[in-house]
């Protein structure tokens, strides 16, 4: 049986352990904060966005756009956004065993896949396994990997233009609530122009356009392209700090239980210490 | 008279919702005024300053790419990048003004795509310095 002193450690260490899940906590709790202002922030720009293109798309024929054409066969590249960082539950998990699924399903119709990776933990997922990744993002402060996003997504979008390569899909978490996280995959590219509301429609007139529909359109679709993968991100930002937050909650409640419990069983072994101390004293008087 | 109900959204933030009584666009074919009662209105957006003024005060804002949308006296101005004319730092703005010219008078003539970069850049720095000019 555990002596004394080691049940004594042992509560210590839990404690001290105790301390860092604690303030773990506190500290998501206001990182997610912050990164749940920013996606609220950024929500106007985005929802004006769609509803513009909303607008302009409709009615416009498949090959009015090189965004909007379908290319048929070709590569299809996933841009797997997760955290870089741990200790946020089966965030990452989740997602990338979503992502391993659609590829598997993919490769077996005979699609070739292609994976690039936002953050490390997707990147070490899939660097084991038998998929290409084309780029990688690392192991960066949040605005640098925005900065890195966007140039990948100029990139990507040209490419697409050229024809590189026939669909992309974007995976993230969606941050539903603080304990919900949600993860989504969304095909980008082709362009599916959003489908708007039937009141925003009663109202919608014909705009004047300069300097013409396709100047217009060729400006607005890349951006709005780049745009959907930074609320991603920032929704994927708000997802990582969200579930640590959670996880290191759960881990202070299981630390708490385990010093309670632990406390029991020193109590126990300091009763049966003394007890066997009396018993042997007493006995000693009595042979006296 | 009726007034204008503008709003400038960056993809981080929303910048500015105000009222006002008369705004100038840089408009990709020319500069553009707008008044109330405006037809409705799609249009890209070069590099320039947008002003507005509002009961005789007038407000100029550097401004990089972006769209306006012009709907029932409703402005809604859409941009990657735009910065206070009185936030500018103007020794900053020149230094990258001169800066561009020096490469760009410099620059091979077969760099297409960076010779593009640079004149971005020259254009940006331009209207940057327009921007704050005024108000100093």
């Amino acid at each position: 049986m555990a002596t004394l002193k080691d049940i004594k450690l042992r509560i210590r260490s839990v404690k001290s352990t105790q301390q860092i899940t604690k303030a773990m906590k506190m500290v998501s709790a206001s990182k997610m904060k912050r990164a749940e202002d920013r996606i609220k922030q950024a929500r106007p720009y985005a929802d004006k966005l769609r509803q513009i293109v909303g607008n302009l798309a409709e009615g416009l024929e498949q090959d009015g756009h090189p965004l909007l054409a379908k290319h048929g066969e070709g590569k299809t590249l996933i841009l797997l956004i997760t955290t870089d960082r741990g200790l946020c539950g089966g965030l990452n998990a989740n997602l990338n065993k979503a992502v391993n699924r659609l590829a598997e399903h993919r490769t077996k119709l005979g699609e070739e896949i292609e994976i690039i990776a936002i953050g490390k933990k997707g990147h070490e997922f899939f660097k084991k396994l038998d998929i290409s990744i084309s780029k990688v993002v690392r192991d960066q402060r949040e605005s640098d990997t925005a900065k890195a996003l966007d140039e990948i997504m100029r990139e990507l979008i040209q490419d697409y233009e050229k024809g590189a390569y026939a669909k992309l899909f974007i995976a993230y978490n969606h941050f539903k609530n603080v304990i919900s996280q949600e993860q989504i995959i969304q095909q980008v590219l082709p362009l599916e122009p959003p489908q708007e509301e039937t009141k925003e429609k009663a109202e919608q007139m014909e705009f004047l356009l300069e300097p013409g529909k396709t100047e217009i359109l060729n400006k607005i679709l890349p951006q709005y392209i780049e745009n959907q993968a930074f609320t991603a991100l920032l929704d994927n930002f708000a997802c990582e700090h969200a579930a640590r937050m959670t996880a290191m909650d759960g881990a202070t409640k299981n630390a708490g239980e385990m010093i309670s419990s632990l406390t029991l069983q020193y109590n126990r072994a300091r009763q049966a210490a003394i007890t066997t101390e009396l018993t042997e004293i007493i006995s000693g008087a009595q042979s006296v | 008279m009726a007034k204008l109900h503008l709003e400038i959204v960056t993809p981080e933030r929303k910048v500015l919702e105000t009222d006002a009584d008369y705004i100038t666009l840089p408009g990709e074919l020319g500069e553009l005024g707008v008044l109330p009662s405006h037809l409705p209105l799609l249009t890209s957006i070069g590099s320039g300053v947008l002003s507005f003024s509002k009961g005789g005060v007038k407000t100029r804002y550097a401004w990089h790419y972006g769209f306006a949308e012009v709907h029932r006296d409703q402005i809604t101005v859409l941009a990657k990048l735009v910065e206070q004319g009185k936030a500018i730092d103007m020794d900053r703005a020149r230094e990258a003004k001169r800066r561009a010219e020096e490469e760009l008078r410099v620059l091979d003539r077969n760099e297409e795509q960076r010779q593009a970069k640079l004149e971005a850049k020259l254009l940006r720095s331009l209207s940057r310095i327009e921007a704050g000019r005024i108000l100093q």
